[in-house]
Protein backbone atom coordinates (compact mmCIF):
# COMPACT_ATOMS: atom_id res chain seq x y z
CA UNK A 1 0.00 0.00 0.00
CA UNK A 2 2.78 2.39 1.00
CA UNK A 3 4.78 1.38 -2.04
CA UNK A 4 1.83 2.21 -4.18
CA UNK A 5 1.39 5.59 -2.49
CA UNK A 6 5.07 6.43 -3.00
CA UNK A 7 4.88 5.35 -6.59
CA UNK A 8 1.81 7.51 -7.13
CA UNK A 9 3.54 10.46 -5.48
CA UNK A 10 6.62 10.10 -7.68
CA UNK A 11 4.34 9.92 -10.66
CA UNK A 12 2.54 13.11 -9.66
CA UNK A 13 5.78 14.99 -9.07
CA UNK A 14 7.20 13.95 -12.41
CA UNK A 15 4.02 14.73 -14.29
CA UNK A 16 4.46 17.41 -16.95
CA UNK A 17 1.12 17.47 -18.64
CA UNK A 18 -2.22 15.79 -18.18
CA UNK A 19 -5.44 15.85 -20.15
CA UNK A 20 -8.66 14.39 -18.80
CA UNK A 21 -11.76 13.45 -20.76
CA UNK A 22 -10.80 15.69 -23.63
CA UNK A 23 -13.54 15.82 -26.23
CA UNK A 24 -13.38 17.66 -29.54
CA UNK A 25 -16.22 18.06 -32.01
CA UNK A 26 -16.27 19.94 -35.27
CA UNK A 27 -19.66 20.61 -36.90
CA UNK A 28 -21.18 17.68 -34.97
CA UNK A 29 -18.36 15.35 -36.07
CA UNK A 30 -16.50 13.76 -33.20
CA UNK A 31 -12.77 14.29 -33.68
CA UNK A 32 -11.62 13.13 -30.26
CA UNK A 33 -13.77 11.05 -27.94
CA UNK A 34 -12.99 11.51 -24.24
CA UNK A 35 -9.25 11.06 -24.36
CA UNK A 36 -7.23 11.03 -21.15
CA UNK A 37 -3.48 11.01 -21.15
CA UNK A 38 -0.57 12.14 -19.06
CA UNK A 39 3.05 12.78 -19.91
CA UNK A 40 5.82 12.37 -17.36
CA UNK A 41 9.45 13.43 -17.26
CA UNK A 42 11.81 11.51 -19.55
CA UNK A 43 8.94 9.78 -21.27
CA UNK A 44 8.92 9.09 -25.00
CA UNK A 45 5.42 8.63 -26.39
CA UNK A 46 4.56 7.99 -30.02
CA UNK A 47 1.00 8.41 -31.24
CA UNK A 48 -0.01 6.22 -34.17
CA UNK A 49 -3.31 5.76 -35.94
CA UNK A 50 -4.93 5.84 -39.37
CA UNK A 51 -5.81 9.05 -41.22
CA UNK A 52 -8.60 11.01 -39.58
CA UNK A 53 -7.91 9.44 -36.20
CA UNK A 54 -7.47 12.83 -34.56
CA UNK A 55 -3.72 12.56 -34.03
CA UNK A 56 -2.94 16.10 -35.10
CA UNK A 57 -5.84 17.47 -33.05
CA UNK A 58 -4.59 15.65 -29.98
CA UNK A 59 -1.06 16.90 -30.47
CA UNK A 60 -2.27 20.48 -30.95
CA UNK A 61 -4.19 20.27 -27.69
CA UNK A 62 -1.08 19.03 -25.92
CA UNK A 63 0.95 21.87 -27.46
CA UNK A 64 -1.62 24.46 -26.41
CA UNK A 65 -2.37 25.39 -30.00
CA UNK A 66 -6.00 24.23 -29.76
CA UNK A 67 -8.54 24.35 -26.95
CA UNK A 68 -10.71 21.24 -26.63
CA UNK A 69 -14.51 21.46 -26.86
CA UNK A 70 -14.69 20.00 -23.36
CA UNK A 71 -12.36 18.35 -20.88
CA UNK A 72 -9.50 19.36 -18.62
CA UNK A 73 -5.97 20.25 -19.68
CA UNK A 74 -3.32 20.65 -17.01
CA UNK A 75 0.24 21.77 -17.62
CA UNK A 76 3.02 21.96 -15.07
CA UNK A 77 3.39 25.65 -14.23
CA UNK A 78 6.16 27.39 -16.21
CA UNK A 79 6.62 24.37 -18.45
CA UNK A 80 8.61 25.01 -21.63
CA UNK A 81 7.26 23.34 -24.73
CA UNK A 82 9.18 22.86 -27.95
CA UNK A 83 6.90 22.26 -30.91
CA UNK A 84 7.34 21.15 -34.49
CA UNK A 85 4.13 21.64 -36.50
CA UNK A 86 3.01 19.24 -39.19
CA UNK A 87 3.33 21.75 -41.98
CA UNK A 88 5.85 24.52 -41.98
CA UNK A 89 6.27 26.80 -44.92
CA UNK A 90 8.19 30.04 -44.86
CA UNK A 91 6.67 32.52 -47.25
CA UNK A 92 9.42 34.34 -49.18
CA UNK A 93 7.38 37.53 -48.70
CA UNK A 94 9.02 37.71 -45.31
CA UNK A 95 12.79 38.00 -45.70
CA UNK A 96 14.46 36.07 -42.90
CA UNK A 97 17.66 34.09 -42.48
CA UNK A 98 18.05 31.03 -40.28
CA UNK A 99 19.95 32.90 -37.56
CA UNK A 100 17.19 35.48 -37.20
CA UNK A 101 14.52 32.76 -37.18
CA UNK A 102 16.29 30.82 -34.44
CA UNK A 103 16.72 33.94 -32.31
CA UNK A 104 13.00 34.81 -32.35
CA UNK A 105 11.38 34.42 -28.94
CA UNK A 106 14.35 32.83 -27.16
CA UNK A 107 13.69 32.17 -23.46
CA UNK A 108 15.02 35.00 -21.29
CA UNK A 109 17.76 33.01 -19.56
CA UNK A 110 19.19 32.19 -22.95
CA UNK A 111 19.75 35.79 -23.95
CA UNK A 112 23.36 36.45 -23.11
CA UNK A 113 24.68 39.84 -22.10
CA UNK A 114 26.74 40.01 -25.21
CA UNK A 115 25.56 39.25 -28.70
CA UNK A 116 28.59 37.10 -29.21
CA UNK A 117 27.64 34.56 -26.57
CA UNK A 118 24.15 34.32 -28.02
CA UNK A 119 25.63 33.66 -31.41
CA UNK A 120 27.91 30.99 -29.97
CA UNK A 121 24.98 29.22 -28.38
CA UNK A 122 23.17 29.34 -31.72
CA UNK A 123 26.15 27.79 -33.50
CA UNK A 124 26.31 25.12 -30.81
CA UNK A 125 22.59 24.38 -31.11
CA UNK A 126 22.78 24.14 -34.90
CA UNK A 127 25.72 21.74 -34.75
CA UNK A 128 23.93 19.65 -32.12
CA UNK A 129 21.25 18.74 -34.66
CA UNK A 130 23.87 17.91 -37.26
CA UNK A 131 23.72 21.06 -39.38
CA UNK A 132 26.55 23.17 -40.71
CA UNK A 133 26.88 26.58 -39.05
CA UNK A 134 27.07 28.29 -42.47
CA UNK A 135 23.39 27.46 -42.74
CA UNK A 136 22.71 30.25 -40.24
CA UNK A 137 23.21 32.81 -43.00
CA UNK A 138 20.94 31.05 -45.48
CA UNK A 139 17.44 32.47 -46.10
CA UNK A 140 14.84 30.30 -44.40
CA UNK A 141 12.85 29.92 -47.62
CA UNK A 142 15.93 28.42 -49.35
CA UNK A 143 16.33 25.46 -46.97
CA UNK A 144 15.68 21.92 -48.15
CA UNK A 145 13.01 19.79 -46.45
CA UNK A 146 15.57 17.92 -44.36
CA UNK A 147 17.42 21.09 -43.34
CA UNK A 148 14.15 22.78 -42.42
CA UNK A 149 13.11 19.87 -40.18
CA UNK A 150 16.45 20.04 -38.34
CA UNK A 151 16.23 23.82 -38.03
CA UNK A 152 12.76 23.39 -36.49
CA UNK A 153 14.15 20.78 -34.08
CA UNK A 154 17.02 23.14 -33.26
CA UNK A 155 14.55 25.95 -32.60
CA UNK A 156 12.45 23.69 -30.38
CA UNK A 157 15.55 22.68 -28.39
CA UNK A 158 16.60 26.31 -27.97
CA UNK A 159 13.39 26.78 -25.98
CA UNK A 160 15.06 24.55 -23.34
CA UNK A 161 11.95 22.40 -23.50
CA UNK A 162 10.69 20.12 -20.75
CA UNK A 163 8.55 18.58 -23.43
CA UNK A 164 9.15 18.26 -27.15
CA UNK A 165 5.98 17.85 -29.24
CA UNK A 166 6.24 16.88 -32.90
CA UNK A 167 3.61 16.22 -35.54
CA UNK A 168 4.97 13.83 -38.17
CA UNK A 169 8.44 15.34 -38.12
CA UNK A 170 9.82 12.99 -40.78
CA UNK A 171 7.13 13.22 -43.42
CA UNK A 172 9.15 15.37 -45.81
CA UNK A 173 12.35 13.35 -45.41
CA UNK A 174 13.72 10.51 -47.53
CA UNK A 175 14.36 7.10 -45.95
CA UNK A 176 17.89 7.93 -44.92
CA UNK A 177 16.84 11.31 -43.55
CA UNK A 178 14.06 9.62 -41.55
CA UNK A 179 16.50 7.18 -39.95
CA UNK A 180 18.94 9.94 -39.07
CA UNK A 181 16.14 12.04 -37.62
CA UNK A 182 14.92 9.16 -35.44
CA UNK A 183 18.47 8.51 -34.25
CA UNK A 184 18.75 12.16 -33.30
CA UNK A 185 15.46 12.04 -31.36
CA UNK A 186 16.42 8.75 -29.71
CA UNK A 187 19.72 10.24 -28.55
CA UNK A 188 17.84 13.21 -27.07
CA UNK A 189 15.70 10.70 -25.21
CA UNK A 190 18.71 8.73 -23.98
CA UNK A 191 20.42 11.90 -22.76
CA UNK A 192 17.21 12.69 -20.88
CA UNK A 193 17.10 16.13 -22.50
CA UNK A 194 13.33 16.28 -22.43
CA UNK A 195 10.16 14.26 -22.70
CA UNK A 196 8.97 13.60 -26.22
CA UNK A 197 5.52 13.21 -27.70
CA UNK A 198 5.23 12.71 -31.43
CA UNK A 199 2.89 11.56 -34.15
CA UNK A 200 4.41 9.13 -36.59
CA UNK A 201 3.43 7.09 -39.60
CA UNK A 202 6.68 5.12 -39.67
CA UNK A 203 5.18 2.08 -37.98
CA UNK A 204 8.09 -0.22 -38.79
CA UNK A 205 10.42 2.00 -36.75
CA UNK A 206 8.00 2.94 -34.01
CA UNK A 207 6.66 -0.52 -33.29
CA UNK A 208 10.14 -1.99 -33.05
CA UNK A 209 11.10 0.25 -30.17
CA UNK A 210 10.53 -0.23 -26.48
CA UNK A 211 9.11 3.27 -26.08
CA UNK A 212 5.48 3.86 -25.25
CA UNK A 213 3.10 3.82 -28.20
CA UNK A 214 -0.47 5.09 -28.13
CA UNK A 215 -2.79 3.80 -30.78
CA UNK A 216 -5.46 6.39 -31.45
CA UNK A 217 -8.68 6.20 -33.34
CA UNK A 218 -10.76 9.08 -31.93
CA UNK A 219 -10.22 7.40 -28.57
CA UNK A 220 -7.17 5.61 -27.21
CA UNK A 221 -7.53 2.03 -28.48
CA UNK A 222 -4.48 0.61 -26.81
CA UNK A 223 -1.16 1.72 -25.45
CA UNK A 224 2.07 0.20 -24.27
CA UNK A 225 5.53 -0.73 -25.50
CA UNK A 226 5.65 -0.72 -29.29
CA UNK A 227 6.90 -4.29 -29.68
CA UNK A 228 4.17 -5.57 -27.38
CA UNK A 229 1.02 -3.79 -28.50
CA UNK A 230 1.61 -4.80 -32.10
CA UNK A 231 0.16 -8.15 -31.02
CA UNK A 232 -2.91 -6.69 -29.37
CA UNK A 233 -6.27 -7.25 -30.94
CA UNK A 234 -7.20 -3.54 -30.83
CA UNK A 235 -4.10 -2.70 -32.83
CA UNK A 236 -4.77 -5.42 -35.37
CA UNK A 237 -8.39 -4.30 -35.68
CA UNK A 238 -7.30 -0.82 -36.64
CA UNK A 239 -4.39 -1.47 -38.94
CA UNK A 240 -5.48 -4.87 -40.26
CA UNK A 241 -3.76 -8.23 -39.71
CA UNK A 242 -1.54 -8.00 -42.82
CA UNK A 243 0.03 -4.74 -41.77
CA UNK A 244 0.33 -5.79 -38.15
CA UNK A 245 2.04 -8.94 -39.35
CA UNK A 246 4.45 -7.03 -41.54
CA UNK A 247 5.39 -4.69 -38.74
CA UNK A 248 5.88 -7.42 -36.21
CA UNK A 249 9.54 -8.23 -36.16
CA UNK A 250 9.67 -11.22 -33.87
CA UNK A 251 9.50 -14.55 -35.68
CA UNK A 252 7.64 -16.30 -32.85
CA UNK A 253 4.85 -13.81 -33.36
CA UNK A 254 3.54 -15.69 -36.34
CA UNK A 255 2.67 -18.63 -34.13
CA UNK A 256 0.40 -16.51 -32.01
CA UNK A 257 -3.30 -16.63 -32.53
CA UNK A 258 -5.69 -13.99 -31.32
CA UNK A 259 -9.29 -14.60 -30.57
CA UNK B 1 13.82 79.65 -51.86
CA UNK B 2 11.29 80.24 -49.12
CA UNK B 3 9.15 77.28 -48.17
CA UNK B 4 5.49 78.15 -48.12
CA UNK B 5 3.56 77.28 -44.93
CA UNK B 6 1.28 74.94 -46.88
CA UNK B 7 4.28 72.99 -48.13
CA UNK B 8 5.84 72.94 -44.66
CA UNK B 9 2.73 71.57 -42.98
CA UNK B 10 2.23 69.08 -45.80
CA UNK B 11 5.83 67.94 -45.44
CA UNK B 12 5.53 67.53 -41.66
CA UNK B 13 2.34 65.54 -42.07
CA UNK B 14 4.00 63.34 -44.66
CA UNK B 15 6.89 62.54 -42.34
CA UNK B 16 4.59 61.38 -39.53
CA UNK B 17 2.36 59.50 -41.95
CA UNK B 18 5.45 57.66 -43.21
CA UNK B 19 6.46 56.72 -39.67
CA UNK B 20 2.98 55.36 -39.13
CA UNK B 21 2.40 53.51 -42.39
CA UNK B 22 5.84 52.01 -43.12
CA UNK B 23 6.24 49.70 -40.05
CA UNK B 24 2.61 48.58 -40.13
CA UNK B 25 2.91 48.11 -43.88
CA UNK B 26 5.55 45.41 -43.35
CA UNK B 27 2.94 43.29 -41.56
CA UNK B 28 0.35 44.12 -44.22
CA UNK B 29 2.74 42.69 -46.82
CA UNK B 30 3.78 39.67 -44.73
CA UNK B 31 0.28 38.70 -43.68
CA UNK B 32 -1.27 39.49 -47.07
CA UNK B 33 -3.61 42.06 -45.56
CA UNK B 34 -3.59 44.49 -48.52
CA UNK B 35 -7.18 43.72 -49.42
CA UNK B 36 -8.10 44.08 -45.78
CA UNK B 37 -6.53 47.55 -45.71
CA UNK B 38 -8.40 48.52 -48.84
CA UNK B 39 -11.67 47.34 -47.34
CA UNK B 40 -11.10 49.21 -44.09
CA UNK B 41 -10.26 52.44 -45.89
CA UNK B 42 -13.31 52.16 -48.13
CA UNK B 43 -15.47 51.78 -45.06
CA UNK B 44 -13.87 54.92 -43.60
CA UNK B 45 -15.65 57.03 -46.22
CA UNK B 46 -18.96 56.42 -44.49
CA UNK B 47 -17.43 57.51 -41.18
CA UNK B 48 -16.04 60.70 -42.66
CA UNK B 49 -19.40 61.53 -44.24
CA UNK B 50 -21.31 60.90 -40.99
CA UNK B 51 -18.80 62.91 -38.97
CA UNK B 52 -19.01 65.79 -41.40
CA UNK B 53 -22.80 65.88 -41.16
CA UNK B 54 -22.55 65.92 -37.34
CA UNK B 55 -19.79 68.55 -37.39
CA UNK B 56 -17.32 66.19 -35.73
CA UNK B 57 -13.67 65.71 -36.74
CA UNK B 58 -13.44 63.37 -39.73
CA UNK B 59 -10.83 61.23 -37.94
CA UNK B 60 -13.23 60.20 -35.17
CA UNK B 61 -15.91 59.13 -37.63
CA UNK B 62 -13.37 57.23 -39.72
CA UNK B 63 -11.90 55.48 -36.67
CA UNK B 64 -15.31 54.33 -35.43
CA UNK B 65 -16.49 52.98 -38.78
CA UNK B 66 -13.19 51.29 -39.61
CA UNK B 67 -13.02 49.64 -36.18
CA UNK B 68 -16.63 48.52 -36.49
CA UNK B 69 -15.98 47.28 -39.98
CA UNK B 70 -12.87 45.32 -38.94
CA UNK B 71 -14.86 43.71 -36.15
CA UNK B 72 -17.71 42.82 -38.49
CA UNK B 73 -15.26 41.35 -40.98
CA UNK B 74 -13.44 39.14 -38.50
CA UNK B 75 -16.75 37.74 -37.29
CA UNK B 76 -18.32 37.25 -40.73
CA UNK B 77 -15.20 35.34 -41.72
CA UNK B 78 -16.01 32.75 -39.06
CA UNK B 79 -19.55 32.04 -40.23
CA UNK B 80 -19.13 31.81 -43.99
CA UNK B 81 -17.27 29.49 -46.32
CA UNK B 82 -16.57 32.29 -48.80
CA UNK B 83 -12.95 33.07 -49.55
CA UNK B 84 -11.42 35.98 -47.72
CA UNK B 85 -10.93 38.19 -50.76
CA UNK B 86 -14.50 37.61 -51.95
CA UNK B 87 -15.85 38.57 -48.56
CA UNK B 88 -13.60 41.64 -48.40
CA UNK B 89 -14.75 42.66 -51.87
CA UNK B 90 -18.41 42.39 -50.90
CA UNK B 91 -18.05 44.34 -47.67
CA UNK B 92 -15.59 46.94 -49.01
CA UNK B 93 -17.60 47.94 -52.03
CA UNK B 94 -20.81 47.65 -50.07
CA UNK B 95 -19.59 50.08 -47.44
CA UNK B 96 -18.08 52.36 -50.10
CA UNK B 97 -21.44 52.62 -51.82
CA UNK B 98 -23.27 53.24 -48.53
CA UNK B 99 -20.73 55.98 -47.84
CA UNK B 100 -21.25 57.52 -51.26
CA UNK B 101 -25.05 57.44 -50.95
CA UNK B 102 -24.93 58.97 -47.49
CA UNK B 103 -22.46 61.56 -48.72
CA UNK B 104 -24.61 62.65 -51.63
CA UNK B 105 -27.60 62.84 -49.31
CA UNK B 106 -25.72 65.08 -46.86
CA UNK B 107 -24.37 67.22 -49.68
CA UNK B 108 -27.84 67.85 -51.10
CA UNK B 109 -29.08 68.89 -47.69
CA UNK B 110 -26.30 71.34 -46.98
CA UNK B 111 -26.46 72.81 -50.48
CA UNK B 112 -30.17 73.28 -50.01
CA UNK B 113 -29.67 74.85 -46.58
CA UNK B 114 -27.04 77.54 -46.60
CA UNK B 115 -24.34 76.48 -49.00
CA UNK B 116 -21.84 77.01 -46.20
CA UNK B 117 -20.09 73.71 -46.20
CA UNK B 118 -16.55 74.87 -46.87
CA UNK B 119 -16.59 77.76 -44.44
CA UNK B 120 -16.76 75.85 -41.20
CA UNK B 121 -14.15 73.35 -42.33
CA UNK B 122 -16.38 70.32 -41.95
CA UNK B 123 -17.57 70.02 -45.51
CA UNK B 124 -15.64 67.71 -47.83
CA UNK B 125 -15.54 67.70 -51.56
CA UNK B 126 -15.91 64.17 -52.86
CA UNK B 127 -12.60 64.25 -54.74
CA UNK B 128 -10.88 65.28 -51.50
CA UNK B 129 -12.46 62.34 -49.73
CA UNK B 130 -11.33 59.93 -52.39
CA UNK B 131 -7.89 61.32 -53.07
CA UNK B 132 -7.06 63.38 -50.02
CA UNK B 133 -6.24 67.00 -49.29
CA UNK B 134 -2.73 67.10 -47.92
CA UNK B 135 -2.47 70.77 -48.77
CA UNK B 136 -5.18 71.65 -46.22
CA UNK B 137 -3.93 70.07 -43.00
CA UNK B 138 -4.12 71.96 -39.73
CA UNK B 139 -1.35 71.73 -37.11
CA UNK B 140 -3.84 70.14 -34.72
CA UNK B 141 -4.39 67.32 -37.18
CA UNK B 142 -0.64 66.93 -37.64
CA UNK B 143 -0.35 66.62 -33.86
CA UNK B 144 -2.91 63.83 -33.92
CA UNK B 145 -0.94 62.00 -36.60
CA UNK B 146 2.29 62.46 -34.63
CA UNK B 147 0.65 60.88 -31.56
CA UNK B 148 -0.72 58.08 -33.70
CA UNK B 149 2.72 57.47 -35.19
CA UNK B 150 4.26 57.35 -31.72
CA UNK B 151 1.66 54.87 -30.48
CA UNK B 152 1.99 52.73 -33.59
CA UNK B 153 5.81 52.65 -33.46
CA UNK B 154 5.80 51.82 -29.74
CA UNK B 155 3.35 48.94 -30.13
CA UNK B 156 5.12 47.50 -33.14
CA UNK B 157 8.56 47.67 -31.51
CA UNK B 158 7.17 46.01 -28.35
CA UNK B 159 5.68 43.07 -30.21
CA UNK B 160 8.19 42.99 -33.08
CA UNK B 161 9.82 39.55 -32.75
CA UNK B 162 6.73 37.84 -31.37
CA UNK B 163 4.60 39.25 -34.17
CA UNK B 164 7.15 38.13 -36.75
CA UNK B 165 7.03 34.57 -35.41
CA UNK B 166 3.22 34.70 -35.44
CA UNK B 167 3.33 35.88 -39.07
CA UNK B 168 5.65 33.02 -40.05
CA UNK B 169 3.71 30.27 -38.28
CA UNK B 170 0.84 30.89 -35.92
CA UNK B 171 0.85 27.37 -34.45
CA UNK B 172 4.50 27.59 -33.52
CA UNK B 173 3.98 30.97 -31.90
CA UNK B 174 0.98 29.68 -29.91
CA UNK B 175 2.88 26.62 -28.69
CA UNK B 176 5.65 28.89 -27.45
CA UNK B 177 3.14 30.86 -25.41
CA UNK B 178 2.72 33.92 -27.61
CA UNK B 179 -0.70 35.59 -27.50
CA UNK B 180 -1.32 35.43 -31.23
CA UNK B 181 -4.93 36.57 -30.93
CA UNK B 182 -3.86 39.73 -29.10
CA UNK B 183 -1.25 40.49 -31.76
CA UNK B 184 -3.87 39.99 -34.47
CA UNK B 185 -6.24 42.44 -32.80
CA UNK B 186 -3.50 45.00 -32.18
CA UNK B 187 -2.54 44.93 -35.85
CA UNK B 188 -6.18 45.35 -36.87
CA UNK B 189 -6.56 48.22 -34.41
CA UNK B 190 -3.42 49.92 -35.75
CA UNK B 191 -4.72 49.46 -39.27
CA UNK B 192 -8.01 51.16 -38.38
CA UNK B 193 -6.17 53.93 -36.53
CA UNK B 194 -3.78 54.52 -39.43
CA UNK B 195 -6.61 54.65 -41.95
CA UNK B 196 -8.61 57.00 -39.71
CA UNK B 197 -5.74 59.44 -39.20
CA UNK B 198 -4.46 59.38 -42.76
CA UNK B 199 -7.66 59.13 -44.77
CA UNK B 200 -8.30 62.86 -44.61
CA UNK B 201 -4.90 63.65 -46.10
CA UNK B 202 -4.33 60.92 -48.62
CA UNK B 203 -7.90 59.89 -49.37
CA UNK B 204 -9.88 56.67 -49.21
CA UNK B 205 -8.44 55.27 -52.42
CA UNK B 206 -4.76 55.90 -51.75
CA UNK B 207 -4.21 54.93 -48.09
CA UNK B 208 -3.38 51.31 -48.93
CA UNK B 209 -0.79 52.43 -51.46
CA UNK B 210 1.19 54.07 -48.64
CA UNK B 211 0.90 50.89 -46.59
CA UNK B 212 2.05 48.57 -49.34
CA UNK B 213 4.38 50.23 -51.84
CA UNK B 214 7.26 51.22 -49.50
CA UNK B 215 7.45 47.83 -47.69
CA UNK B 216 7.11 46.00 -50.99
CA UNK B 217 10.02 48.06 -52.34
CA UNK B 218 11.97 47.37 -49.15
CA UNK B 219 11.39 43.63 -49.58
CA UNK B 220 13.39 43.79 -52.80
CA UNK B 221 16.56 44.78 -50.95
CA UNK B 222 16.10 43.41 -47.40
CA UNK B 223 17.56 40.15 -46.11
CA UNK B 224 15.87 40.09 -42.70
CA UNK B 225 12.85 41.73 -41.02
CA UNK B 226 14.89 44.49 -39.33
CA UNK B 227 16.35 45.57 -42.66
CA UNK B 228 12.90 45.52 -44.23
CA UNK B 229 11.53 47.75 -41.45
CA UNK B 230 14.39 50.24 -41.78
CA UNK B 231 14.34 50.27 -45.56
CA UNK B 232 10.59 50.74 -45.75
CA UNK B 233 10.73 53.74 -43.39
CA UNK B 234 13.53 55.30 -45.44
CA UNK B 235 11.76 54.62 -48.74
CA UNK B 236 8.49 55.95 -47.35
CA UNK B 237 10.12 59.19 -46.14
CA UNK B 238 12.05 59.58 -49.37
CA UNK B 239 9.04 59.15 -51.62
CA UNK B 240 7.01 61.41 -49.31
CA UNK B 241 9.48 64.25 -49.68
CA UNK B 242 9.86 63.56 -53.40
CA UNK B 243 6.09 63.62 -53.78
CA UNK B 244 5.66 66.95 -51.99
CA UNK B 245 8.41 68.45 -54.16
CA UNK B 246 6.89 67.00 -57.30
CA UNK B 247 3.43 68.35 -56.49
CA UNK B 248 4.91 71.84 -56.02
CA UNK B 249 6.79 71.70 -59.31
CA UNK B 250 4.05 70.36 -61.53
CA UNK B 251 1.15 71.79 -59.46
CA UNK B 252 -0.47 68.42 -58.90
CA UNK B 253 -2.32 67.23 -55.76
CA UNK B 254 0.09 66.05 -53.08
CA UNK B 255 -1.22 62.57 -52.24
CA UNK B 256 -1.18 61.17 -55.79
CA UNK B 257 2.26 62.73 -56.29
CA UNK B 258 3.55 60.85 -53.24
CA UNK B 259 2.09 57.56 -54.42
CA UNK B 260 3.56 58.19 -57.87
CA UNK B 261 7.00 58.87 -56.34
CA UNK B 262 6.91 55.67 -54.33
CA UNK B 263 5.94 53.82 -57.49
CA UNK B 264 9.06 55.24 -59.17
CA UNK B 265 11.18 54.08 -56.22
CA UNK B 266 9.59 50.62 -56.42
CA UNK B 267 10.38 50.19 -60.10
CA UNK B 268 13.85 51.64 -59.62
CA UNK B 269 14.61 49.06 -56.90
CA UNK B 270 12.99 46.28 -58.92
CA UNK B 271 15.28 47.10 -61.83
CA UNK B 272 18.36 47.22 -59.59
CA UNK B 273 17.52 43.96 -57.86
CA UNK B 274 17.00 42.19 -61.18
CA UNK B 275 20.22 43.54 -62.69
CA UNK B 276 22.31 42.75 -59.62
CA UNK B 277 23.71 39.20 -59.62
CA UNK B 278 21.73 36.96 -57.24
CA UNK B 279 23.50 36.14 -54.04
Amino acid sequence: MIDYAVLRLVQLVSELLRIENVHVTDHNDTILDHVSLSVHEHEFITIVGPNGAGKSTLIKILANVLTPTSGKVWRKPSINIGYIPQRFHCDPLLPIDTRYFLSLNLPKTQKGNKNKSEDQSLVQAVEQVGLDKHLLNKPLSALSGGEMQRVLLCRALLQKPDLLIMDEPTQSLDVRGQLEFYQLIESLHLQKTCSIVMVSHDLHIVMASTNKVICLYKHICCSGEGNLIVKEQAFIDIFGPELADKIAIYPHQHNHHHH
Amino acid sequence: MIIEPIVLSGLTAVIFISLMTAPLGCFVVWKRMAYFGDAISHSALLGVAIASSLHLPAQIGALLTSLGFAFLLVHTRKITFLANDTLLGILAHGSLSIGLIYYSFVEHQSHGDHNHQNHDGHGHELTELLFGSLDQVSWLEIGAIALGALLSLTLIICMWKKAILASINEELAKAEGIQTQLIEWLLIFLMALTVALCVHFVGVLLVTALLIIPPASARLVAKNPDQMLGASIVISLLSGVMGVGLSEIIHAPMAPSIVFSSLLVFFGLLLISKLRPQT
